[in-house]
């Protein structure tokens, strides 16, 4: 049997290289898929202008569609320490309650029972109604939670947001002709 | 790295297939060797060498000279190389005889040019595939065990397990003569 010397070296006098029999290129070059270059391509001048243009078009209609719909004003209703009432006022849950309930009735007022836009909108409200109710539970426990306060303050924001933006997309859609 | 070497890299970047064939010609030698090693036919070696050519062309444009290139392509080829390998797996040792190519490799100016050398290339045909993979990515392509075991989806131990196996076999092989 060869020692490890002799296959160490048998192995090392082993050619790293070795040479097809045939020429592979040709038929090499004939499977090379084409390339782009990697030179960057050149903008002519008449395009550059053209998507410049595109670009000013898409701002100014985006913020003409933005600016015609005024947004309502948003209801400033805080939770925090200072603003909280006295032990003898009306507990803070309640006053939460009574005005996201005066503007959310105000703007339900105003929108039509299904929207082309966003479907049964209703059913989106009950959830957060749903939610509120369960927070509003919780609150008769631990009617100071300023956790369980915050937390219903924004669900009663989500809800009225989701409105005005239904009341935004809808109207926009009217401006712009799409129901004429 | 040459300047020549580099300017045809870049020029076979943006899509030259003159500068393209220049590396070729620099590297087939080497990618030839591992594939026709490692699946010890000369037309799937052709195959596999075309293959990783063809890999090359379309990866260089991601090449951005963190490895050299020589390195960097014979990752390629190799890699190439052991899915094919993978593919044509055979478990079953392959009588000398019937090695395609091996008694054409002597009249080839990069062979093994004595008969010690084609001795060692019969032999190493005549290995079990994994141990020839092992001892052929180990000992002629200068793998790591740990980058083997990555390669060929094995345990590093089995790595080592298999080219110390190699080695045995093949010091038997060519004590038979």
């Amino acid at each position: 049997m060869k020692s490890e010397q002799e296959l160490d070296q048998l192995t090392a006098a082993l050619p790293r290289e070795m040479q097809p029999q045939q020429d592979l290129w040709p038929s090499l070059e004939a499977r090379l898929p084409a390339r782009q270059s990697l030179k960057k391509r050149q903008i002519s001048p008449v395009n550059r202008m053209l998507g410049m243009a595109a670009a000013l078009a898409l701002i100014v209609v985006v913020g003409w569609r933005v600016m015609l719909v005024p947004e309502d004003n948003a209801v400033p209703v805080a939770v925090n320490d200072t603003d909280m009432p006295d032990a003898d006022a009306v507990p803070i849950q309640y006053e939460i309650t009574r005005q996201f309930e005066t503007i959310k009735a105000e703007q339900l007022a105003q929108m039509a029972p299904y929207s082309d836009n966003f479907g049964d909108w209703q059913y989106q409200m009950a959830s957060w109604d749903q939610a509120i109710d369960q927070v509003s539970g919780a609150l008769n426990y631990y009617p100071d939670d300023p956790r369980l306060l915050a937390q219903m303050q924004g669900l009663y924001e989500q809800q009225l947001d989701y409105l005005r933006l239904i009341g935004r997309v809808d109207s926009t859609a009217y401006i712009l002709g799409e129901e004429l | 790295m040459s300047a020549d070497n580099t300017s045809a890299i870049r020029r076979a970047q943006e899509g030259d297939r003159q500068a393209f064939h220049l590396l070729y010609q620099q590297h087939i030698g080497r990618v030839y060797a591992v594939c026709w090693r490692l699946l010890g036919d000369r037309q799937k070696a052709e195959d596999a060498s075309q293959e990783s050519f063809v890999k090359v062309w379309q990866s260089l444009p991601d090449f951005k000279g963190d490895s050299s290139f020589a390195t960097w392509l014979h990752k390629i080829a190799t890699r190439t190389a052991i899915d094919c390998w993978r593919r044509d797996k055979r478990l079953s040792f392959v009588e000398p005889e019937t090695v395609d190519g091996l008694t054409e490799l002597g009249g080839q100016t990069t062979a093994a040019d004595n008969d010690d050398g084609r001795d060692l290339e019969q032999a190493i045909q005549r290995l079990p595939a994994q141990a020839k993979a092992v001892f052929v990515l180990f000992a002629l392509e200068g793998y790591q065990h740990n980058e083997i075991a990555t390669l060929l989806n094995i345990a590093e131990g089995s790595s080592k397990a298999h080219y110390h196996r190699a080695r045995q076999l093949l010091r038997g092989f060519l004590s038979e003569e």
